[in-house]
């Protein structure tokens, strides 16, 4: 019954559903631009499309633990408009339009397991560990489910346990289901999953605390009969391998790493695996395969830490550095950060030729529960009975009480939880909605994030560039032809132009300002500098690039925000006012809206109760260009 | 005990619990007595799982340690009832309640209904098949950041332009988004420019220039270029659905009836409070 009834609702959504993004129909006779066709045909000025290619369901071992059992099939259902179900029985839905495009990216290692323990008949069942896993000695459960997480991280093919043939069979249902729901001009499904290794820095007490080394694999079109997984190998640069040869085979692929945040200084460390000094061919390899990064989810940011970027009043957003179901704080220091890997890899070039850091941006949700869960004004958090409800993520006191006063939070809620975002989105900038298309957007970095906004944001660097283009109605195809977009290089020797466009979502706040983030190094350390580029409600930026305080407010009594405050859109025409013709340098986008309430207050405002004094009561949603980096040619 | 200390054993505890109290509570159905039947029914459905996960049907051996499994676990389910195991336990209490709710969803199960009777149905309940009216626009906009307070009058006098023929590509400031949109429901047209928007053009006429219209962006001058109107649901094309929908709808009033049957057994009291 409840299958049939998202089988309805699909199909409704098929019909009516029609999305304006990527819509369109022959048939109507549209007087259409010369680059502004809407629907299957190449736009070569490119639609922007959002996505999410970091979801799980229940073949995922932990996800099956947190009670979730919808399948890769109601991931592209909720992603298409439809309703799910939240394992606490409540209805998941998108606030926003349909996705363009998602990928169901499981826990390749163990991938199916759990469901194969807890089915009757199954020789996975007849294990002790099984019995244990299911039995109702809280103990037992636990001690077989670490058992189970402690392979996934080690890699460890446990004798009677780990069975290739039910890995083979769950993946070969998760590629169907892509292949099922991709529709070419409508929708794209990409077949992938994820790869979960866990570089053990703090001993094997800590639970799973240590590096978190996770990266999405995504296909562009065919996929192999099995996943790479820590169980072949817990060092990502055999998945490289693997990965070079897989695309050698005909199926494209690339690793997409996420919670860097978390990685104990291991993620952009500035060694091999082994320890080794980085190499050319390392480097190569590396963002050969690796040429975007997921910064925004629901498990913090990994932009800047507010230690790294003291002079940034901005980074100091949705920090969550503790690692993996662990209390111990992650190694901030180097490794965790982009903004920092991406100096470092400026550096690297000058010191071994090539740049292992040289990449793109996206956001993502990493939802337990097939649906993400982007929208501040409702959040269902992510794995599943654990944090479904506001008690549980620490947003609302516990046992009904109406105030903090002498309260003590769950350390779990007050650790982890209660720090974790309603983000984020992939933005990618393609000629069409397909699969070649979006992949080829996300391998030349043409790509930026969001924390679950749709804000959409054009970038363009270039040497001939000047303020005039801002109102050339050809300035977008001009700016291809004469410039590079987000992502690409700019080689030359003389100070480049920036052509910076941003509008806000129509269904959240309005813009506050855009800025651009200038990395370089100095003498081998890796500076930055934040520079406010466009200010809005007729402000420009002070001696110190920042723009005037334009006064928006969040009434937290009932989360209204100022309506005459803000932009709609944001344009302008930026040049670094401190260029330097032989200095490698990055730049990237940030845009900032107004303040809004997070998603915390929304939950406390709806139980009647004050938010939890310990959490941010706004916060300013956000979008992340791709850089665009300047290479001087002397 | 350390395991205790760790804090994720508080993480999956709670998961873990629920999934062991989901998984003890499924196998309770049937009576509780001193026979345990397996029906052919309960054979089926347990071999269905088991496929599901081993990708191909069980054989003979498999399917004897399916029932072995089973029986073994009815007796233990129904020994720890006797034990009184799941008493006053309000997860347990829902998921029995739960399961009740699945048995009678069950018995609510209708026969097909033959073509005649369907399509009268269906001629009832029409307007639940329509597609939504769809519009294909153009627009052109006018930005607040570039124009200011000048912002009415350079819409305006687009407007004027435009009514006299002028060519709308040439109008107007760029817009990030499309220019042009087709076959487009009220609904995305709210997600996408905001609900004053999407409700004013779809109170316009086709082929001529609306007055400036407020956006989330800016001001927009509109010309509906096509209106697909609600499309009337044909009975034939959508056989499937309906038929869905209509065993919907039996199975929930059937439902319903069950459900009050079985509250009409007892006599509700509801104490007030003091």
């Amino acid at each position: 019954m409840t299958h049939k009834f998202v089988a309805v609702a699909a199909i409704g959504a098929l019909i009516t559903g029609c999305s304006a993004e990527s819509g369109g129909s022959a048939e109507t006779d549209v007087a259409l631009a010369p680059g502004e066709t809407a629907g299957e045909e190449a736009n070569p000025d490119r639609n922007v499309y959002f996505g999410d290619l970091h979801i799980h369901t229940k073949n995922s071992f932990d996800a099956y633990i947190f009670n979730v059992r919808t399948t890769p099939d109601d991931a592209y259902e909720f992603g298409m408009g439809g309703t799910v179900k939240h394992p606490l029985g409540y209805d998941l839905k998108l606030e926003g339009p349909p996705l363009d495009f998602m990928a169901v990216t499981d826990h390749a290692a163990y991938l199916g397991h759990l469901e194969a323990m807890n089915t009757e008949g199954t020789e996975l069942s007849k294990l002790d560990m099984a019995k244990q896993m299911f039995s109702t000695d809280p103990e037992k459960i636990v001690a077989a489910f670490q058992l189970i997480g402690g392979a996934v991280r080690d890699g460890k093919k446990m004798d009677g346990v780990y069975d290739p043939a039910i890995v083979g069979n769950v993946w070969k249902q998760i590629v169907d289901s892509a292949e099922k729901y991709n529709k070419p001009g409508k929708f794209t499904a990409f077949a992938g999953y994820e790869y979960t290794a866990v570089r053990v820095s703090r001993g094997k007490e800590g639970g799973f605390a240590g590096g978190n080394l996770h990266r999405n694999v995504i296909f562009r079109g065919s996929a192999p009969d099995m996943p790479f997984a820590t169980v072949d190998s817990t060092n990502p640069e055999d998945l490289w391998s693997w990965m070079d040869d897989q695309r050698e085979a005909g199926n494209d692929v690339m690793s997409i790493p996420h919670n860097s945040n978390v990685s104990d200084g291991e993620m952009f460390k500035m060694e091999t695996y082994n320890g080794q000094p980085l190499t050319k061919a390392y480097a190569e390899q590396r963002i050969r395969n690796e040429p975007i990064v997921e910064i925004t989810q629901v498990k913090g940011t990994s932009e800047t830490h507010p230690s790294l970027s003291p002079n940034d009043e901005w980074a100091d957003f949705e920090i969550y550095d503790k690692l993996l179901s662990s209390p111990v704080v992650s190694k901030t220091a180097t490794g965790d950060y982009v903004r920092q890997a991406i100096a470092n890899g400026l550096k690297l070039t000058q010191e071994i030729g090539a740049d292992p850091f040289h990449f793109g941006f996206i956001g993502s949700s990493d939802s337990h529960v097939v649906g993400g869960s982007f929208d501040e004004k409702n959040f269902w958090s992510k794995i599943g009975v654990v944090d479904g409800s506001p008690e549980a993520r620490g947003s609302i006191p516990p046992d009904g009480k109406k105030s903090w006063e002498g309260v003590t939070v769950n350390p779990n809620a007050a650790n982890w939880f209660s720090r974790w975002s309603a983000s984020g989105y992939a933005a990618v900038w393609a000629e069409q909605n397909s699969r070649e298309a979006i992949f080829d957007a996300m391998r030349r970095k043409e790509t930026y994030a969001t924390t679950g906004t749709r804000i959409k944001l054009r970038f363009f660097g270039g040497f001939g560039f000047d303020e005039k283009m801002l109102d050339d109605p050809e300035m977008v195809s001009k700016a291809y032809k004469n410039g590079v977009s987000m992502g690409g290089d700019l080689v030359g020797n003389k100070a480049p132009g920036f052509i910076i466009w941003a509008m806000r979502d129509a269904m959240s706040a309005p813009l506050q300002r855009v800025q651009v983030i200038k990395v370089w190094t100095d003498g081998g350390v890796a500076k930055e500098k934040v520079f406010d580029a466009a200010c809005s409600d007729g402000g420009t930026p002070d001696a110190n690039f920042r723009c005037p305080d334009n006064g928006a407010k969040v009434d937290i009594s009932d989360c209204s925000i100022s309506t005459d405050k803000g932009a709609p859109e944001l344009k302008t025409f930026w040049r670094d006012p401190e260029h330097k013709a032989e200095q490698r340098a990055s730049y990237y986008v940030r845009v900032l809206e107004n303040p809004v309430c997070r998603w915390s207050t929304h939950d406390a405002l709806r139980a009647g109760v004050a938010p939890n004094p310990a959490l941010e009561t706004t916060i300013q949603e956000r979008a992340w260009s791709s850089p665009i980096w300047y290479v001087p040619t002397a | 005990m350390k395991i205790f200390r760790d804090p994720i054993t508080h993480f999956v505890l709670i998961g873990l619990a629920l999934v062991a109290i989901n998984h003890f509570w499924t196998a309770w159905q049937g009576e509780l007595g001193r026979t345990i039947v397996v029906s052919t029914a309960e054979i089926d459905r347990l071999e269905t799982i088991w496929a599901g996960t081993a990708g191909r049907r069980p054989t003979g051996e498999d399917r004897k340690q399916i029932i072995e499994q089973y029986v073994q676990e009815e007796a233990l389910v129904r020994e720890a009832e006797r034990l009184g195991l799941g008493n006053d336990d309000t997860i347990i209490r829902r998921r029995l309640a739960q399961k009740m709710d699945f048995l009678v969803n069950e018995d609510a199960k209708a026969d097909d209904p033959t073509d005649a009777e369907l399509e009268r149905w269906f001629n009832e309940h029409r307007e639940r098949f329509a597609a939504a009216e769809m519009r294909s626009f153009t627009h052109v906009y006018f930005s607040p950041e570039k124009h200011g307070s000048g912002l009415e009058a350079a819409a305006g006098a687009a407007l004027t332009q435009l009514r006299a023929g002028a060519e709308w590509k040439a109008l107007g400031d760029p817009f990030i988004q499309k220019r042009s949109y087709a076959a487009v429901p009220e609904r995305e047209i709210t997600r996408l420019f905001g609900p004053e928007f999407a409700t004013a053009i779809f109170k316009l006429e086709a082929n001529e220039w609306s007055s400036p219209i407020g956006s989330a962006f800016g001001l927009h001058l509109v010309r509906i270029e096509a209106i697909d109107s609600a499309a009337q649901a044909q009975f034939a094309p959508i056989r499937a659905e309906i038929m869905g929908a209509w065993k919907d709808e039996q199975r929930a009033e059937a439902k319903r009836a069950a459900v009050s049957e079985l509250i009409g057994n007892y006599e509700v009291v509801i104490e007030k409070k003091e």
